[in-house]
C-alpha cells in the first residue's frame, strides 16, 4: 500500500496549501473508481476519505496522507477507489503542476515530490 | 482517458470543480436536484461534449450532477492545463465562448418551452430533440439510440412519469411513435412537429 499512500509532514502540507487552496466537498464524491487512472493526486486534510475495493470500504485514509500521486505520474490505474465523504477538505494536486515541477527540477512542489 | 460505468458520477452538485471533462463516447445525464428533492434533467451529454467548464471558469460549485447512463470514455483536463492552453492558444477560448453561447441559447429555449408550452408540446419537442441528437434512420422510421426511463423523460420536461406514459400512449395511437421493448422509434416526424407547436 505504501506506493499508493504517502504520509506527509505538517511542513509539507503547509507548503502545498500555499501552492493550491484546499477544496471543501459538501457532498460525497467518488474521486476515482477502482481500476481508473486518477485525474489528480489527493492530500487529505479534514473529514473522511474512504478507500474502496469491490465497492466495499477497505480503509479510511489517515489525515495528512497523500494518495494517487504515483499512479497519476505513471498514468497507471489505481487498484482501489477513493471516495471523498461529505464535509471533507482536500488538496488536489494537478498533473500539469506536478509534471511542470518535475521538468523544472525546482520549486516547493518538486522538493516534496523528489523527497518521497 | 477513463472508462466510467453506468451509475458512476463524474461530478456532483455542490462540490468544487478542479478541471473539465471531454466526452469521448457514451452518454451522461446532467441533472439538478431542486429544493423539493426532485430531479430535473438539464441535458444528455454525449460524444464530443465538454462538461464542467461553466463551474470551472465561473469558479462556482457544480450546479448539477453528471451521472453515467451507459459506459462512457471521458478525458479529464486539469484547471492549470486548460488555463495555460487558453493563454497560449486563444483559439481555444473562442471555441469555448462559442460552446457557452450555444448552451446559453439552448437553456433559454428550454426555459421558454417550460413556461410557454403544455406538457404534450414539451414531450413532442423532447422527442424531436432526441431525434436530432440520437436519431438513426431505419427505412421509414427513426430509431432513438438512447434508452431513457419514463421517470427520466418526465424529469427532462418537468412533469410526472404518469403524464409521460399517458402522452406516449397517445403518440403511439396517433401513429407518431412506435416502441419495441425499450427502444422508441419516431414514425411520423411531421405530426410530431405539429404536436410540438414549433416551426423548423
Amino acid at each position: 500500500m505504501s506506493k499508493e499512500i504517502i504520509k506527509l509532514s505538517e511542513e509539507e502540507i503547509t507548503t502545498l496549501k500555499e501552492l493550491q487552496p484546499p477544496l471543501f466537498f459538501q457532498n460525497d464524491f467518488d474521486l476515482v473508481y477502482e481500476s481508473q487512472v486518477p485525474n489528480v493526486g489527493l492530500v487529505f486534510l479534514q473529514g473522511e476519505v474512504k478507500l474502496l475495493k469491490k465497492k466495499k470500504v477497505l480503509d479510511s485514509l489517515p489525515i495528512g496522507s497523500m494518495v494517487g500521486l504515483y499512479h497519476l505520474i505513471h498514468n497507471t490505474p489505481l487498484p482501489m477507489g477513493i471516495k471523498i465523504c461529505r464535509n471533507s477538505s482536500v488538496l488536489m494536486l494537478e498533473k500539469s503542476a506536478i509534471l511542470e515541477a518535475l521538468s523544472a527540477k525546482s520549486g516547493a512542489l518538486y522538493q516534496i515530490i523528489s523527497s518521497l | 482517458m477513463n472508462i466510467y460505468k453506468k451509475g458512476h458520477t463524474i461530478f456532483h452538485q455542490g462540490n468544487p470543480p478542479f478541471g473539465l471533462y471531454c466526452v469521448n463516447s457514451g452518454k451522461i445525464k446532467i441533472s439538478k436536484i431542486g429544493n423539493d428533492g426532485k430531479e430535473s434533467i438539464i441535458r444528455i451529454a454525449s460524444e464530443g461534449d465538454v462538461l464542467g467548464h461553466r463551474s470551472l471558469f465561473s469558479d462556482e460549485l457544480y450546479n448539477a450532477t453528471a451521472t453515467i447512463l451507459e459506459d462512457t470514455a471521458v478525458c479529464f483536463i486539469d484547471r492549470k492545463f486548460i488555463y495555460k492552453a487558453i493563454q497560449s492558444h486563444p483559439a481555444i477560448a473562442i471555441q469555448l465562448i462559442q460552446k457557452l453561447s450555444k448552451e446559453m441559447g439552448a437553456a433559454e429555449s428550454m426555459t421558454a418551452s417550460l413556461s410557454q408550452k403544455n406538457v404534450r408540446e414539451r414531450l413532442a419537442e423532447l422527442f424531436l430533440m432526441l431525434k436530432q441528437s440520437y436519431g438513426i434512420k431505419e427505412q421509414n422510421r427513426t430509431r432513438l439510440d438512447i434508452k431513457l426511463t419514463r421517470d427520466e423523460l418526465a424529469a427532462m420536461i418537468g412533469t410526472a412519469s404518469e403524464t409521460v406514459i399517458r402522452f406516449i400512449s397517445e403518440f403511439k395511437d396517433e401513429g407518431i411513435l412506435e416502441q419495441e421493448g425499450k427502444v422508441i422509434f419516431i414514425k411520423d416526424e411531421e405530426k410530431l412537429i405539429e404536436f410540438a407547436n414549433i416551426q423548423f
